[in-house]
């Protein structure tokens, strides 16, 4: 019986899901991470796992070239023999670019599952991001776990190193705007003080997008207003932000 | 076959639909790393740390 065997159906037929699960677990071996929505990312992470477990399977000798066949037939991979001259590119250097580039075999068994011998299991991470401008999903980054790559939390109260940004949080939201904060207000002078409300993403005016005129605009002529400032799409997503 | 012997009230259909299909507004907290307003458990959308690390990088804005 299938009671309580729970699989993402994605709203897919099994051939359709099956093959876009080879595709994104592909793109994480090629691309070391990839941005998707959680419910894809989450079903990912469940095939990724099981693929690097046969890439340290086939660190052995003998059970290597099956192991191999095996991962190319879940992920889908066809191999690849024949490299025709193209564009005066050797056959050859076009091989050699697709075995480094694009061949997700070659680059799970050498690259990636020989840095997971120490680990069993939970080989990828997901981290959310927030849900993406036009359809409000979820969005998440699937990545590979590496050792020593996500420090514990530090304390809350050390200075900002990175933040370039001008606009900080306001009146309003007292409780966690400390000093330091109001101390770079100070050094900045075009700081704008805006007064972050607390309705975040949806409501906010469609045609924001967030440059430095538009934010130092904002601050000149008017009063605080809503401000996507804290809305969750991420700035790679421009053009969807234009297609509100 | 039972039915309502009274058209609901105006009165009552709105608590009703008060109560039971009141949108929540997300919970806001913010960041540890630049002091922007953000989400629990998601990366901060002004400066791209989650947990003391950087996630992803954000376009500068000034």
């Amino acid at each position: 019986m299938r009671h309580r065997k729970r699989t993402a159906k994605l709203g897919r037929t099994s051939e359709h899901r099956t093959a876009l699960l080879a595709n994104l677990v592909c793109s994480l071996i090629k691309h070391r991470r990839i941005r998707t929505t959680l419910a894809k990312a989450k079903a990912a992470r469940v095939v990724a796992d099981k693929i690097v477990t046969l890439g340290k399977k086939g660190q052995e000798k003998d059970s290597s070239i099956q192991c191999r066949r095996l991962v190319a037939a879940r992920l889908q991979q066809q191999p690849r023999h024949h490299f025709a001259k193209h564009n005066g590119v050797s056959g050859k250097v076009q091989r050699d670019e697709w075995r480094q580039n694009e061949d997700v075999v070659r680059i799970l068994f050498e690259d990636i599952a020989p840095g997971f011998a120490e680990r069993s299991g939970g080989y990828t991470r997901v981290i959310k991001l927030g849900r993406r401008r036009g359809d409000a999903a979820e969005m998440a980054i699937l990545e590979w776990v590496k050792d020593g790559d996500m420090p514990v939390r530090e304390s809350k109260n050390k200075p900002k190193a990175k933040a370039s940004k001008a606009e900080v949080v306001t009146e309003e939201v007292v409780e966690e705007s400390t000093t330091e904060e109001v101390a770079e207000e100070a050094a900045t002078e075009e700081a704008v003080e805006e007064a972050v409300t607390e309705e975040t993403t949806e409501e906010v005016a469609s045609d924001e997008t967030e440059t430095p005129e538009e934010a130092a605009a904002e601050g000149t002529t008017e009063e605080p207003e809503a401000k996507s400032e804290e809305s969750d799409d991420e700035p790679k997503s421009a053009d969807e932000k234009k297609s509100d | 076959m039972a039915v309502p012997k009274r058209r609901t009230s105006r009165s009552r259909r709105r608590k009703r639909l008060a109560s039971n299909s009141a949108l929540t507004l997300p919970q806001i907290q913010h960041c540890p790393q630049c002091g922007e307003a953000t989400q629990a458990h998601r990366v901060c959308p002004s400066c791209g740390f989650y947990k003391g690390r950087q996630v992803l990088t954000v376009k500068s804005q000034g």
